[in-house]
């Protein structure tokens, strides 16, 4: 006999990101995924982006990595709350995972909750955690192509971080034709270039981001 | 597999003979390793030597300022007849148990 079934096959996750985005809306904070490839720069993105942020906004971090709390530690020296999730293989965190972790999070008073996801360009895209917006880092030595290679993770983004544009004059690699690439699979996405060595681009994505927390805080239940 | 065992729980199924999926084109999924993980999966469970029959869904997307629906190329997203309109995709991230031949 035949039955018709008809049911997503990651619905469970796709159940607890919702979740996780209703307990979100409740408390206000607002959720940022950060994906990129090992490497990019996202803990070293936010670094920056916590010199400038937090004492403009409450902030809290959750870091995802294979193994170790590296990250976590990097981000502890800037007194923001932090937990690390060890994955211990797997490669992107899950709705579940952010929801077990966020029990351990002061949820009351916190406004901008930032999870740095495990460095990778294609499963992170595929499992939505229950943030507002997701942010992809590119970083200059990975080469233009990587936009076009890997589609999905920069067409689910909001907003993508060229980093380490210092770096431009020394690699093959051609900001208008990445910006196009990323256009073209993301129309008028924002694209911000920014090297956190020398400081640049940082100004614009805090401001992209505290308008975010600021019209999540005015927005309506 | 969970989907599986429950619909099989459910119609008090002792074998799945077929599982019916429909995979939109951009849902990211590798047919081959898809077929060889559930088949080591199903061993030993109602499930085991099933068929997987795969409806691969293709691409599409809806322009945001003309409405209508367009085949989406080489993962350009910008409708190819407005210029400036953003095709939305209307189909191609499904990843879904249509349904199960089941005895």
């Amino acid at each position: 006999m035949e039955v018709k079934v008809m049911k997503n096959i990651l619905g469970e996750n796709d159940r607890i990101a919702a979740e996780n985005r209703a307990m979100f809306q409740e408390k206000k904070v607002y959720v940022l995924n950060l994906m990129g490839s090992p490497g990019a720069g996202k803990t070293s993105v936010l670094e920056k982006t916590m010199e400038y942020l937090k004492d403009k906004v409450h902030m809290a971090v959750i870091e995802g990595d294979l193994f170790t709390s590296k990250d976590a530690e990097r981000i502890e020296k800037h007194g923001v709350p932090v937990i690390q999730i060890n994955t211990a293989g797997g490669c992107h965190l899950d709705a579940p995972m952010v929801q077990q972790t966020a029990k351990d999070l002061d949820l009351d008073g916190l406004d901008l909750l930032i999870v740095e996801n495990v460095g990778n360009l294609v499963c992170p895209a595929d499992f939505p955690i229950g943030a507002d917006d997701s942010a992809v880092v590119l970083s200059i030595t990975e080469g233009e192509d990587k936009p076009m290679k890997y589609p999905l993770i920069f067409k689910e983004s909001s907003i993508v971080l060229l980093n380490k544009v210092d770096l431009v004059p020394y690699c093959n690699f051609s900001l208008a034709n990445a910006e196009e690439d990323i256009d073209t699979l993301n129309p008028g996405v924002k694209i911000v270039e920014v090297s956190c060595t020398k400081n640049q681009g940082i100004e614009d994505w805090c401001g992209w981001l505290l308008q975010k927390v600021a019209e999540k805080k005015g927005a309506q239940a | 597999m969970d989907i599986v065992k429950d619909y099989a729980a459910r119609n008090q199924a002792k074998k799945v003979k077929k599982i019916g999926l429909r995979i939109g084109a951009m849902a990211g999924v590798v047919e081959e390793s898809l077929r060889f993980s559930f088949h080591m999966l199903a061993e030993g469970t109602p499930a085991e030597g099933a068929e997987i029959a795969i409806e691969t869904v293709p691409l599409t997307g809806r322009c945001t300022k003309c409405g209508r629906v367009f085949p989406i190329e080489g993962y350009n997203f910008w409708c190819p007849d407005c210029k400036d309109g953003v095709l939305k995709v209307e189909t191609g991230n499904e990843m879904q148990v249509e349904y199960l031949d089941m005895e």
